[in-house]
């Protein structure tokens, strides 16, 4: 009953965990190029000013929506952009240790590793979800040995699309004093986030436009973080050998930003909150449901039981060849590494298909899914 | 035997889903490539499937664990064995697009790959 609201949609699009399509809403936004098309916190005219405004606004009702105020929200290019500028800005050494599953998206894995700090893995339970046992063992063993501790961890998985049980996890960080951050990129349209320290997510898994994300922090730890590219528009002062940054999230914005992809992920903010985001959560999930059972009949095989909006399985099969057959029957989904690659190579060699479903997928887009799953294993068979 | 146009002439006299049937007929022939031959020095690096890559037997062969790399390397090595030394050299990757079948970006690299393995080999045979 939401197809109607997104104009791209001509096939049946399962691809949802790699980007979102974007509602007429969002599409159609573009006051800032039709009524205010300036630069933002540097020109004192009247355009410059309406920018300003407006992009200040559309920090506003996004930090909101992810939990936040409008003072800890920065924005950046998507969530990969927001990882590695939080493993930059926090300055880390060899004396702090972030504590990631293995399992993680190369994004919340890669931007650790290149920081230079220590890092502790973290295994997932049959059930997918982070171990808990694990983790506080972890915090027991490495409480006083490093001066900062932080924990991060994606709420939905990318793989396995189970929620991950953050109310236990941010208990346990706060009794060891470890900081968390979300990887939220599967997650942002479902949950906001008033307890965690750090947040990052995009805008294109958000119904939003490419090309715009944030990246959350609450107020209180902006003091640990350096600048992560310098340039124009964070600075209030430099001097021919000095130089000082103003403060708050505009100090991490150098540059000029994406100001009509901010003012657009404000719209696709809002056209979630119309919808109900906890009604269109549920009704993924049933859908989901409907899903799996789809996979199994067509004789493939769920990595997980639980899953928020996706369903990742195995076959028989090349992941590589149900993809691109899938594909060819005008059956959107992903086939592969997923960007996970540790993570999918311990469960197949050869890759995992992933389907993904959208509040604006159909019952009928799953029996389309089921009928064309069915006839490409079949073909494969031959 | 086929040529490169001939190829592309069958592909695109076919409709959507009949082109990735004429790709896993070639690969219906299965791998040519014996193991033994399945090397690092001819893994073809690249695609989002193992593929290997030789000269074996005067022949260009291939190896490949999926079913549509599989009829794909078929269908390049057909290509390439068709061919003359010169014509491989100057054979352009690009013209593979011109086969109208959509791929995923790593399986698009991963073609790109073999064809550049193809003209590598032909200029080793010069």
């Amino acid at each position: 009953m939401y197809k109607s609201y997104f104009p791209a949609y001509d096939i049946v699009y399962l691809d949802n965990a790699a980007t979102t399509m974007t509602p007429v809403d969002v599409v159609m936004e573009s006051d800032y190029y039709w009524k205010f098309n300036a630069n933002i916190h540097r020109s004192p005219h009247e355009l410059g000013q309406k920018a300003s405004n407006a992009y200040e606004e559309a920090r506003t009702v996004i930090a909101e929506f992810a939990g936040f105020k409008s003072n800890e929200l920065i924005f950046t290019r998507n969530t990969t952009e927001s990882i590695n500028l939080l493993a930059n800005a926090l300055d880390l050494t060899t004396k702090d240790i972030v504590i990631v599953p293995w399992t993680e998206h190369h994004a919340n894995l890669l931007p650790w590793r290149h920081a230079g700090c220590d890092i502790e893995y973290l295994d997932l339970t049959d059930n997918g979800e982070i171990d808990l046992k694990q983790l506080k063992s972890s915090l027991d063993r490495l409480r006083g040995v490093y001066h900062r501790t932080f924990i991060s961890f994606a709420h939905i998985g990318n793989i396995n699309g189970v929620v991950q049980p953050i109310k236990k996890i941010l208990t346990l960080a706060n009794a060891y004093g470890a900081l968390v951050h979300i990887d939220a990129a599967q997650s942002i349209s479902k949950f906001s986030y008033k307890h965690a320290d750090f947040v990052s997510f995009s805008g294109h898994k958000l119904y939003g436009p490419t090309g715009i994300g944030a990246l959350c922090v609450k107020e209180k730890h902006f003091k640990q973080l350096k600048p992560y590219q310098v340039g124009g528009g964070i600075i209030t002062e430099v001097k021919k050998y000095t130089h000082s940054f103003i403060d708050g999230p505009g100090k991490f914005e150098a540059g000029t930003p994406n100001i009509a992809g901010a003012i657009q992920l404000q719209r696709a903010c809002e056209f979630l909150e119309e919808l109900g985001r906890e009604t269109i959560f549920e009704y993924e999930i049933n859908l989901t449901n409907q899903l799996k059972h789809a996979v199994v009949a067509g004789g493939g095989y769920p990595l997980t039981a639980k899953g928020a909006n996706i369903v990742t399985f195995e076959t028989k099969h090349h992941a590589g060849d149900i993809a691109t057959l899938l594909g060819g029957k005008n059956v959107a989904v992903r086939g592969g590494m997923l960007c996970a690659e540790p993570y999918v190579k311990s469960i197949n060699e050869q890759g995992l298909v992933r389907a993904s479903v959208s509040f604006y997928n159909t019952e009928e887009d799953i029996e389309a899914f089921g009928k064309a799953f069915k006839e490409v294993c079949q073909r494969l068979t031959k | 035997m086929s040529t490169f146009n001939e190829i592309k002439d069958e592909i695109n006299a076919l409709d959507d889903f009949d082109r990735y049937e004429y790709v896993m007929d070639w690969a219906d022939q299965g791998n040519d490539l014996p193991e033994e031959s399945c090397t690092d020095k001819t893994f073809v690096k690249g695609c989002t499937s193992k593929l290997w890559c030789a000269i074996h037997e005067s022949k260009y062969k291939t190896r490949a664990d999926a079913i549509i790399t599989q009829g794909l390397a078929r269908m390049v090595c057909e290509i390439f064995n068709n061919i003359t030394i010169e014509e491989a050299s100057t054979f352009n990757p690009q013209q593979m697009t011109q086969l109208g079948l959509v791929f995923s970006p790593s399986r698009a690299n991963g073609l790109n790959h073999l064809v550049w393995r193809m003209k590598e080999l032909a200029h080793e045979r010069q």
